[in-house]
C-alpha cells in the first residue's frame, strides 16, 4: 500500500505542486505565528509556587480632598495604619475568610525597588540583577498566599514574627542558588552594589523561600524581598485567602457589599475587588499578551482554514479525475477503507514532505535570527533554565506541534472527499470515462 | 462438472425519477467450472449489467448470485471485495489500466488487496511472462499499443489466480490481428489453467470458438 | 466577448457547485482578513472624526532624565508644557493632557449605580487640535481653565445614558471619582480606537490640586502627554534637540532625552516606540506589506491548485477551442475573466462579512488585533462609524486585492495549462 501511495504521488507530482507549495508556505507561516503562543502557554503553565485559587484582592482608595466624605484629621500615616489594622480585623471575622495580608501593589506588579547588582567584594562583576520587591512582611503576605520556607530555613510563620532591619533580605531558592552556589541557607552576608559611584551595602539573608513565580507571565523565580518600611509605600491592597472549598468568583459576587462595608473607614473606600486569578489574566491583557495570542490564534486559524479549503478543493477535483482508477481498484478487491486510506495517505505523505521542506526553510531563518523567547526583555535579570532557551529542544518541540497541526488539517481536509470517493459504486466508477 | 456460477431469477431494474428501465428480467444461468462461455446480444440488451452482477460490482434488484458455491446475497462491502479479490479477474473493453502506474505496478494491483500476499513482484512477472510482455514491465500504459495494453489487463486479471475471468468485449477496441492474439491468450488460459471464462462479445466468430453461447435480448435469455 | 466569458463563467459556477463554493469562500476569507486590516489602518492613519488635523499633528509621549545616580523615564511634567510653549516656535498650537490609567468611576446621580469612564483632563487647546462636533453647549473656557472650575464636556453616549438625552445634559452635573462637575458641552463620540481624542468626560486638568507637580523648571518628568500642530515637523524636532542641548550645557553631568520626538500622528498611531531610535519606516512598511502578501499568498496558492486541477479537467475543451483557432492569449483572458468573476463574488461576500463583523462587535475584532492600540477601558466599546467603514478607499482596496489575488492565482496555472500541445489536450 505504501509503495502504491508513493508511486501515485510521484506520478502526480506536477498536479500536486500547488498544494505542495501551499503546504510549505503554511508550515513556515504557522511556525512564525505559533512559536510565541507555545512559549507563552508553556510559561503560563509553569507552577506559580503559590495557590492562585481562593485568593482575591481588595484595593483601597483614599477619599480625594475635594470629596464631601474627605476627613482631614484622618489624612496621616498613623491613622492609615490604624485604619488598615481595623479593616484586617473586620475581614478576618467574616465567614469564609481564612487570612488577610496587606501589601501595596498586586503580586504580579513586582517592582524593582532598588536596582542593585549583587556580589561579594572579590567578584562584584556579577552583571545580572534580581528583582527586588518589598512587602510588609509581618502583614502575613507570605502565609496568605501560601509561600513556603525552603528546607532548613526559618518557617514563614517565624519570618512573619521576626523584626526586620533595613538590610535584612529574604531570597527565593533560585536567587539563593544564583548568589551562593556552594552555600545554602540563612545568615549569610553579601554586598549589594548600587548603580553609580562605589557604594556597597552589606545585606543579611534572613530567610529563604521555596521558588515562587510572582509575575505569571514570566519564568523568573529569583526574587529578593525587603520590608517596605525601608521604602515608603502606602499600604492600599488587601490580599484575602478563602477557606477550602469556596469558589472565589461566587464568593466575591455574593459578598461584595459585606466586603465593601468591612473595608471602608473614614478616608478609605473600596475601589475594586478582584480575584488573583482574574488579576493575573488582566496583567496578560494589559501587557498585550492576550491580544497577541488571540491575534496569532486567529491568524493561524485563518491560514489553516484556507489550507483545509484548498485541500478539500484539490483532492475533490483529483478524485473526480481518478474515478475510473478507483473503480479498477474496487473491482480487483479493494475495500472502501483501502480507497480512503490511499487518498488520505497520499496527501499525508505529500504534507509530510512539504512540512519537512518548510521546517528546513524555517530552520535556516531560526539559525540566523534565533527563536522566540518571552523573557528576552528581562535579559539583565536571571531567569530560570527552560526548554525555550535550548535551541534544539525548542525547535523540535514547536516543529512537532506545527507538523501535528498541519497533518491534522490535511486529514480533516482529505477526509470528506476520500470518504465520498470510497462510497462510489465500482460499476459507476468504471462507467465514467 | 460442478457449477461455479449460478444465477437464480436475477432481475435488475434501474430507476431514475422519471424512467424505470428493466435491464435484466428473471435470468437463470448456470456456468460450470472450466467452461468458456460467451454472451451475445445487441447493444443495451443487458449483457454488461449481467457481467457486472456476476462480477459482484453491482447488486441485483431481486434474485441470487452464487460464486464457487458461496451466495453473494447479504454480504457486506468488505466480504464482497474479498470475494472479488479471490475468485474474480476482470478484463475491460477500454483496458482500464491506471495511467500513473507502470505495467508491473498495474499488474500488482489485485495482490495489494490480498492479505498476507507475498512475492507480489514475482507473481506479477510470471503473469506478464504468460501474456508475453516480460520485456515491457517498466513501461507506462501510455507507451503501449492497444493489444499490449489488453495483454497487461489480462495479466492483471490472472495474477491473483482467480477461478473466474470476466471479459467485457476484450477485443472491442482492437484490430483483427490483435483481437486474434487476445482470443488465443484467453483460450490458452481456459485450456491450460482450467479457468472459467465469461466473455461478452459482438463478434460471431469469436463467440463460435467458445464452449457455449448465451444469447440475450431485452434483458432476457433467448436460447 | 466579455459578455460570453461572463455567461460561460456563470454556467461553470452553476455546474461545479462545490468548486465554486470553495473558491468563493476562500476568496471571501482572504478579502475579509485583508480588509479588516485596511479599515483599521484607514481609521488610524487618515483624518477621521475628530482627528481632522491628523496630517499636521505630532505627539510627545515620553522623556528621559539621567544623571550618574539615577535615570527616570516617564510622561512629561507640567513645567515642561511651559518650556515647550516658549521654545517650540514652529509649533502652531500646543496642548497637554493627563493620561490616566485604569478606571475612573462615574457615580450616577441617583447615587446607586456607577460605571467606568475614560476621563481626559486637559486644556482648552485640546478642542482646537481635535474638531469635536458640539451637539450642545461649548468647551470650557480659558477662564474656566485658569481658575480650575469643575466643568466637563461629555460624550453624547454618556449624556444619553445618564440624562436620557443630549439636550438635557448641559447645566446638569456628573460625578466622577466623587467629584462633581458641571456639564458645559456634549460632543459626538469618536472611536475609542483613537486613543488621544476618545473620551467620555473631558475636564480641565487644573481641577486637580497637584496638577502642577513640583513645578520645578528642571524637572521634565511628570504625567502629561503633549499634542501639537505644526506644518514643519523637522523644524520642531530641531527646536527640541536645541532644548536638550541647552539643558545639558547648563546642567553638567545630566542628560535630557526626547529621542525622535515629537513624532507624527501617523507614527504614533502605529504604536511605534519613540525610544526606538533605530526605527526604520521603510522596514516597517516592508514588514507589513509582507504580512499582507502572506495573507493573500496562501489563499492564492489554494486557488492556484484548484484552478490547475480544473484546467486539467478542462484540457479537452481548451484543445477543441485551440483546434478551432483560439489563440493562447484569448484563452488566457477567458480563464482570467472566469476566475475574476468568482473572485469578485467572493470579494463582495468578504466585504459584507467585514462590515457585519465590524458593525456587530468591533471591540472584539480590535481586541484580537491588539488592545495596545487604544486605551482599553471596560466602558470603551469601540464603534466604527459608517464613514470609516464605507470609505471609497476601502472599496478600491478590496477590489484591488481581488485583482491581485486573481492574477496571482489564475495566471500561472492557466499559462501552464495552455502551454500543453493541442494533441495532448485532445487525447
Amino acid at each position: 500500500m505504501i509503495s502504491l501511495i508513493i508511486k501515485n504521488l510521484w506520478h502526480r507530482r506536477v498536479a500536486n505542486i500547488w498544494l505542495f507549495i501551499e503546504l510549505v508556505v503554511v508550515t513556515v507561516v504557522t511556525w512564525v505565528i505559533i512559536d510565541p503562543v507555545v512559549v507563552r502557554v508553556s510559561d503560563r503553565c509553569l507552577p506559580l509556587g503559590y495557590d492562585e485559587d481562593r485568593l482575591f484582592y481588595i484595593s483601597l482608595n483614599e477619599q480625594p480632598s475635594g470629596s464631601p466624605l474627605y476627613n482631614e484629621n484622618a489624612d496621616n500615616n498613623e491613622s492609615r495604619e490604624k485604619d488598615i489594622d481595623r479593616i484586617v480585623m473586620k475581614l478576618n471575622s467574616i465567614d469564609g475568610i481564612e487570612s488577610v495580608g496587606v501589601t501595596a501593589i498586586p503580586l504580579n506588579m513586582i517592582a524593582v525597588i532598588e536596582s542593585y547588582k549583587c556580589g561579594d567584594e572579590k567578584t562584584d562583576s556579577l552583571n545580572k540583577s534580581i528583582l527586588h520587591d518589598a512587602f510588609e512582611i509581618k502583614d502575613k503576605i507570605f502565609s496568605t498566599i501560601g509561600a513556603e520556607a525552603a528546607d532548613g530555613c526559618p518557617s514563614v510563620e517565624e519570618l512573619e514574627n521576626m523584626s526586620f532591619g533595613y538590610n535584612d533580605i529574604i531570597l527565593t531558592e533560585s536567587a539563593d542558588r544564583f548568589y551562593f552556589p556552594d552555600h545554602r541557607g540563612v545568615n549569610k552576608k553579601f554586598l549589594k552594589k548600587r548603580v553609580g559611584p562605589d557604594h556597597l551595602i552589606e545585606c543579611k539573608v534572613v530567610g529563604v523561600l521555596k521558588d515562587i513565580r510572582l509575575v505569571n507571565t514570566d519564568r523568573n523565580t529569583a526574587y529578593a524581598f525587603q520590608n517596605y518600611h525601608s521604602n515608603f509605600r502606602v499600604p492600599s491592597l488587601l490580599i484575602v485567602r478563602l477557606k477550602d472549598g469556596i469558589n472565589t468568583e461566587e464568593y466575591i459576587s455574593d459578598n461584595r457589599e459585606l466586603l465593601q462595608a468591612a473595608a471602608t473607614t473614614v478616608n478609605y473606600y473600596v475601589s475594586d475587588i478582584v480575584s488573583v486569578a482574574e488579576n493575573n489574566r488582566t496583567l496578560e491583557e494589559r501587557k498585550g499578551i492576550t491580544a497577541n495570542r488571540n491575534l496569532r490564534v486567529s491568524l493561524a486559524a485563518l491560514f489553516l482554514l484556507n489550507l483545509i479549503l484548498g485541500i478539500v478543493g484539490t483532492v475533490w477535483l483529483q478524485t473526480r479525475r481518478r474515478i475510473s482508477e478507483i473503480g479498477i481498484h474496487r473491482s480487483f478487491g479493494a475495500f472502501r477503507f483501502n480507497i480512503r486510506s490511499m487518498i488520505v495517505g497520499e496527501n499525508v505523505l505529500l504534507a509530510l514532505c512539504a512540512v519537512a521542506v518548510g521546517l528546513l526553510i524555517y530552520l535556516q531563518y531560526a539559525l540566523k535570527e534565533g527563536l522566540y523567547d518571552s523573557q528576552l526583555g528581562a535579559g539583565q535579570y536571571i531567569t530560570n533554565h527552560s526548554w525555550v532557551t535550548e535551541f534544539g529542544v525548542h525547535f523540535a518541540i514547536v516543529s512537532a506541534i506545527v507538523a501535528a497541526i498541519i497533518i491534522a488539517c490535511v486529514v480533516a481536509g482529505t477526509w470528506i472527499p476520500a470518504h465520498r470517493a470510497g462510497k462510489i459504486a465500482p460499476v459507476d466508477a468504471l462507467r465514467d470515462e | 462438472m460442478s457449477t461455479i456460477i449460478k444465477l437464480t431469477d436475477v432481475s435488475k431494474i434501474y430507476r431514475t425519477k422519471t424512467i424505470e428501465t428493466q435491464a435484466l428480467d428473471s435470468v437463470n444461468l448456470d456456468i460450470n467450472t472450466g467452461e468458456f462461455v460467451s454472451i451475445m446480444g445487441p447493444s443495451g440488451c443487458g449483457k454488461s449489467t449481467l457481467l457486472n452482477i456476476i462480477g459482484l460490482l453491482d447488486k441485483p434488484t431481486t434474485g441470487t448470485v452464487e460464486l464457487c458455491g458461496r451466495t453473494a446475497e447479504g454480504l457486506k462491502d468488505k466480504a464482497l471485495a474479498r470475494l472479488r479479490n479471490e475468485t474474480l479477474g476482470f478484463v475491460f473493453q477500454s483496458f482500464h489500466l491506471i495511467p500513473t502506474l507502470s505495467v508491473l505496478d498495474n499488474v500488482t494491483v489485485p495482490l495489494i488487496y490480498r492479505p498476507g500476499s507475498r512475492n507480489n513482484r514475482k507473481l506479477a512477472l510470471e503473469a506478464l511472462d504468460k501474456v508475453g510482455l516480460s520485456h515491457r514491465v517498466h513501461h507506462m500504459p501510455s507507451q503501449l499499443s492497444g493489444g499490449q495494453a489488453q495483454r497487461v489487463a489480462i495479466a492483471r486479471a490472472i495474477v491473483g489466480n482467480p477461478s473466474i475471468v470476466l471479459a467485457d468485449e476484450p477485443c472491442g477496441n482492437l484490430d483483427s490481428k490483435m483481437s486474434g492474439e487476445i482470443m488465443d491468450l484467453l483460450h490458452s488460459l481456459n485450456r491450460e489453467d482450467g479457468r472459467t471464462i465469461v466473455m461478452v462479445t459482438h463478434n460471431e466468430d469469436q463467440a463460435r470458438a467458445t464452449d457455449r453461447i448465451i444469447h440475450f435480448f431485452d434483458g432476457r435469455r433467448v436460447e | 466577448m466579455i459578455a460570453t466569458h461572463i455567461r460561460q463563467a456563470w454556467q461553470l459556477l452553476r455546474q461545479n457547485k462545490l468548486f465554486s463554493t470553495i473558491y468563493i469562500v476562500g476568496t471571501a476569507l482572504a478579502i475579509a482578513s485583508t480588509t479588516i486590516f485596511a479599515i483599521i489602518y484607514y481609521v488610524k492613519l487618515t483624518p477621521v472624526y475628530p482627528e481632522s488635523n491628523r496630517y499636521r499633528m505630532a505627539t510627545i509621549d515620553r522623556v528621559e532624565q539621567k544623571d550618574d545616580w539615577s535615570s527616570m523615564q516617564s510622561s512629561l511634567s507640567y513645567s515642561s508644557i511651559g518650556q515647550f510653549k516658549n521654545n517650540l516656535k514652529s509649533a502652531e498650537l500646543i496642548s497637554a493632557y493627563q493620561r490616566l490609567w485604569g478606571g475612573n468611576r462615574m457615580t450616577f446621580n441617583d447615587g446607586r449605580r456607577d460605571r467606568n469612564v475614560t476621563l481626559r483632563p486637559t486644556d482648552t487647546a485640546f478642542f482646537k487640535i481635535f474638531n469635536y462636533d458640539f451637539l450642545a453647549g461649548a468647551p470650557f473656557s480659558d477662564v474656566d481653565f485658569e481658575s480650575g472650575v469643575r466643568k466637563a464636556v461629555i460624550s453624547d453616549r454618556l449624556a444619553e445614558e445618564v440624562f436620557g438625552s443630549v439636550d438635557e445634559a448641559v447645566g446638569k452635573t456628573v460625578t466622577v471619582d466623587f467629584r462633581k462637575y458641571d456639564v458645559c458641552g456634549v460632543i459626538r463620540e469618536g472611536s475609542a480606537i483613537n486613543r488621544h481624542s476618545f473620551a467620555d468626560v473631558i475636564i480641565p486638568y487644573t481641577v486637580f490640586d497637584n496638577y502642577a507637580g513640583n513645578n520645578d523648571p528642571d524637572t521634565y518628568t511628570g504625567k502629561y502627554k503633549i499634542l501639537l500642530l505644526t506644518d514643519d515637523l523637522p523644524a520642531v524636532q530641531a527646536e527640541i534637540k536645541e532644548m536638550e542641548r541647552k539643558y545639558e550645557s547648563s546642567h553638567p553631568g545630566k542628560e535630557l532625552n526626547f529621542w525622535n520626538q515629537p513624532q507624527s500622528a501617523a507614527i504614533d498611531a502605529l504604536g511605534i516606540d519613540p525610544v526606538d531610535e533605530d526605527f526604520d519606516l521603510g522596514k516597517f512598511v516592508r514588514y507589513n506589506f509582507l504580512v499582507l502578501l502572506t495573507l493573500l499568498l496562501v489563499p492564492a496558492l489554494n486557488l492556484s491548485g484548484m484552478i490547475a486541477g480544473r484546467m486539467e479537467s478542462r484540457s479537452g475543451e481548451l484543445g477543441v477551442r485551440k483546434s478551432f483557432g483560439a489563440t493562447d492569449g484569448s484563452l488566457m483572458s477567458q480563464v482570467l475573466w472566469e476566475n475574476l468573476i468568482l473572485t469578485v463574488i467572493g470579494g463582495a461576500i468578504g466585504l459584507g462579512l467585514t462590515w457585519i463583523t465590524l458593525s456587530t462587535d468591533a471591540t472584539f475584532v480590535l481586541s484580537i488585533i491588539g488592545e495596545k492600540w487604544f486605551d482599553f477601558n471596560s466602558a470603551a466599546t469601540v464603534r466604527l462609524t459608517p464613514d470609516m467603514m464605507f470609505a471609497p478607499a476601502i472599496f478600491l482596496f478590496a477590489f484591488g486585492v481581488c485583482i491581485v489575488l486573481n492574477l496571482l492565482s489564475a495566471a500561472l496555472p492557466a499559462w501552464l495549462a495552455l502551454r500543453r500541445p493541442i494533441v495532448k489536450s485532445l487525447k
